[in-house]
């Protein structure tokens, strides 16, 4: 057998559009992953257009339900991470509609979207200013996904070809030292939340004692904690159940906040003309390249993405007559979706070459990944094999044509769709989130069906709550907890590194590279200290 | 609150104590074995060996965030009030969400078999879990506490609206778990569940 590229795009294109049917249209059978692209979209642009909600709120409540219905076959693992993909993608456009129509961002990374997005609202153009905002979410999300195709493969060749087990090691302190340092707005407070996770993905099983291989360890001697903690119980916790507790104390101290009725002007135009679209053309350009740059870091959000896509479109001149930034000019709410969207499909550079994830929406695709059989995040499943088909590239290129698919449909009824839902920006927040709970609680049951995971996520929903309440970003506990737990872990790679190098206890200085991610790791965090934070501690991103 | 005992330095204090009692009492008597272990001519890393490295960490953290939190509170000229942490309302809320959840919880659980046992026909909880509306009633009522406790709180008041909410939202919940694709509710899993 001779197999290349083309055969591998082949056989992923036809994962997801030949895969099992979910029903017939015109005679056409309208495969189950086309279908759960398609409701996610859907469900993400309802879930990104009511405020309150979020991206990662959506995708952790659905993801134990879809896991639930589709099992942890392969067969789950494109309908699954399509419809993941799918909310991903369309909670990035939905965040604009409140921030257009209301002054009120759906998601954190829609912030600058109101400062212009409102103004052209009130002056008669919400349409054109809703226009705008999708033509540039959809074009910086596409620049993104392209970007992540033709990277992710060399980029998994190079780590395949470079990286050892101490490399490993040291590349995952290296993330770590990354999303400590930079998420939040206390370098010790990023770190300590990384130790917290680090030390909760030690809770249960150790993994290679010589005499006993399967020893409980700090479990306090109680039995549901043996098998380790389920990811889906920590992650839910603290980044859902968390955000939760702390919204409603929020509404219960300060009461109902009473939005204003907005009455937009109506009349003017509110299409894009071919000038318009040449001017926004370079905005959305640098806005894409922003987002996406900054996509691929880990640890460092859309909202950052946004605020520097929209710095950088005040930087160009005016011309005459044209708005200033702030005052209902297009270009601000271009360069703002622009970017926040390109952080989307950059996102998964780290997550498929390296099983890294950078932001809390990565942290759902790695855990339905996990749970699910038939890929493994990371370098191995890049590998173009030859002479005999690897399963899991056929996998990587299902995953990008889900994600262009879902592109498509932003291209095609994306607009149209997020143009209708604004009246979702009324539901309000105090009675989401209690819903928002019992789906979080539901969701987690209905993957576990165990009474002890509802009370252990919400025990974690209580850690979330007091890390926010303490002012401490809750990413780096998720990602650190992620990063070490598991086969692909640091534990392991560091037990592994260390027999690889003939019990060396300068493991993690054993090569060039190594020394590099190490060093990096150190200056990562000394340079921090003299660097602003970024991240919306607010948000669950 | 003084200057010198801000939310920064309380958090420091608190990690350092989790760190320190971490090395010394639960990994110790919590995890077999040597953080290096000596077998076959060969040495390996143990199971002690990350605990007590990240516990190492964990204190590093705390004692530089306690550093600097002080270094902040002398900054400080006067004593502030904190913007972020703990006021007398956060506990009061964090004992009033327990209670609730544990009501919910409560409710979930034994709504089920105590409706059988009061009206149901003359079987067992055990053999009517899967059947309908015995298997509902537990997560029905729950949800039903839970929504009107939490909608009504932040309201100050009891409204009708979030009666009909607290009954339609987990009714729609639970026939779109249960009725396409068969996925238990709420206590109706494994042992553990009752």
């Amino acid at each position: 057998m001779d197999l290349g590229i083309f055969d591998y795009i082949v056989s992923g294109v036809q994962a997801v559009f030949l895969g099992p049917a979910a029903f017939e249209l015109f005679g056409i059978c309208v495969s189950t992953t086309v279908l759960m692209v398609f409701v996610g979209f859907l469900a993400g642009i309802v879930v990104g257009a009511t405020p309150g909600l979020a991206g990662p709120m959506a995708m952790a409540v659905a993801t134990p339900i879809l896991i639930g219905i589709f099992g942890v076959g392969t067969d789950a693992l494109l309908p699954v991470l399509g419809c993941l993909i799918g909310i991903m993608k369309g909670a990035t456009i939905g965040g604009a509609v409140p921030a257009i129509l209301f002054n009120t961002p759906g998601t954190p990374d829609a912030l600058t979207t109101t400062y212009d997005g409102f103004p052209m609202a009130r002056q008669g153009q919400a349409g054109k200013a809703l226009r705008v905002a999708h033509l540039s979410s959809v074009t910086g999300d596409t620049f993104s996904d392209i970007v992540l195709i033709f990277t992710a493969p060399f980029l998994a060749i190079w780590v395949e070809q470079y990286l050892g087990f101490p490399e490993k090691a040291a590349l995952i302190l290296l993330s770590l030292s990354f999303i400590a340092a930079l998420v939040g707005n206390n370098v010790w407070k990023g770190l300590l939340a990384a130790a917290f996770g680090m030390f909760i993905a030690m809770i249960g099983t150790g993994s290679g004692a010589p005499r006993d291989p399967f020893a409980e360890r700090l479990t306090l001697g109680w039995d549901p904690l043996a098998g380790g903690l389920d990811v889906g119980v920590v992650v839910i916790g603290v980044l859902i159940l968390g955000e939760v507790f702390k919204s409603v104390e929020d509404l219960v101290r300060d009461g109902i906040e009473r939005r204003q009725d907005m009455k937009h002007k109506t009349g003017a135009s509110q299409g894009i003309t071919r000038s318009e679209l040449a001017d926004l053309g370079p905005t959305v350009g640098v806005s894409a390249v922003i987002g996406t740059v900054i996509g691929a870091l880990p640890g460092v959000g859309s909202t950052l993405a946004a605020t520097l896509g929209y710095r950088a479109a005040g930087l160009r001149k005016r011309k005459k007559g044209e708005p200033a930034l702030g005052q209902g000019n297009q270009r601000g709410v271009a360069a703002t979706e622009a970017a926040n969207s390109a952080v989307s499909g950059a996102n998964l550079i780290p997550v498929l070459t390296l099983g890294i994830p950078g932001n809390a929406a990565a942290v759902f695709l790695i855990l339905a990944m996990d749970s699910i059989d038939g890929f493994n995040p990371g370098a191995a499943a890049m590998v173009l094999r030859t002479n005999e088909l690897n399963p899991e590239l056929v996998m990587a290129f299902g995953i990008f044509t889900a994600m262009l698919l879902a592109n498509a449909f932003n291209w095609t009824i994306g607009g149209l769709f997020m143009r209708r839902v604004g009246v979702l920006s009324r539901v309000p927040k105090h009675i989401l989130m209690p819903i928002v709970l019992l789906l979080a609680l539901t969701a987690t049951y209905a993957q576990l069906t165990s009474m002890t995971a509802i009370v252990l996520t919400c025990v974690f929903g209580l850690i979330g709550y007091l890390m926010r309440k303490v002012n401490m970003s809750v990413l780096p506990f998720v990602i650190a907890f992620i990063l070490t737990r598991g086969e692909n872990g640091l534990e392991v790679a560091m037990r592994k590194a260390f027999a690889a190098t003939g019990s060396d206890p300068w493991f993690l200085f054993s090569s060039p590279v190594s020394i590099g991610f190490m060093l990096a790791s150190v200056l990562v965090i000394v340079a921090s200290f003299t660097l602003p934070k970024f991240t919306n501690n607010r948000s669950p991103r | 609150m003084s200057r010198w005992l801000n939310v920064q330095v309380v958090v420091a204090l608190v990690a350092l104590l989790i760190g320190v009692l971490a090395l010394t009492l639960w990994i110790p008597n919590d995890i077999a074995g040597e953080a290096i272990n000596y077998a076959r001519r060969r040495y390996s890393i143990g199971d002690p060996f990350a605990p007590i490295l990240i516990s190492w960490l964990m204190i590093v953290a705390a004692v530089g965030l306690l550093l600097s939190g002080l270094i902040r509170g002398y900054g400080q000229t006067q004593n502030v009030k904190v913007e972020h942490g703990f006021r007398r309302s956060s506990v009061v809320f964090l004992v009033g969400c327990g209670a609730v959840l544990a009501i919910t919880f409560i409710v979930m659980r034994y709504a089920g078999p105590l409706a059988v046992d009061w009206v149901g026909p003359d079987k067992s909880y055990q053999l009517l879990v899967t059947t309908p509306p015995w298997h509902y009633l537990g997560y029905l009522m729950g949800a039903f506490v839970l929504m009107v406790i939490a909608i009504s709180a932040v309201e100050r008041r009891l409204r009708v609206r979030t009666l009909i909410i607290a009954v339609s939202v987990p009714l729609v919940i639970a026939l779109a778990y249960d009725l396409p694709f068969g996925l238990i509710l709420p206590p109706n899993g494994r042992a553990d569940a009752g």
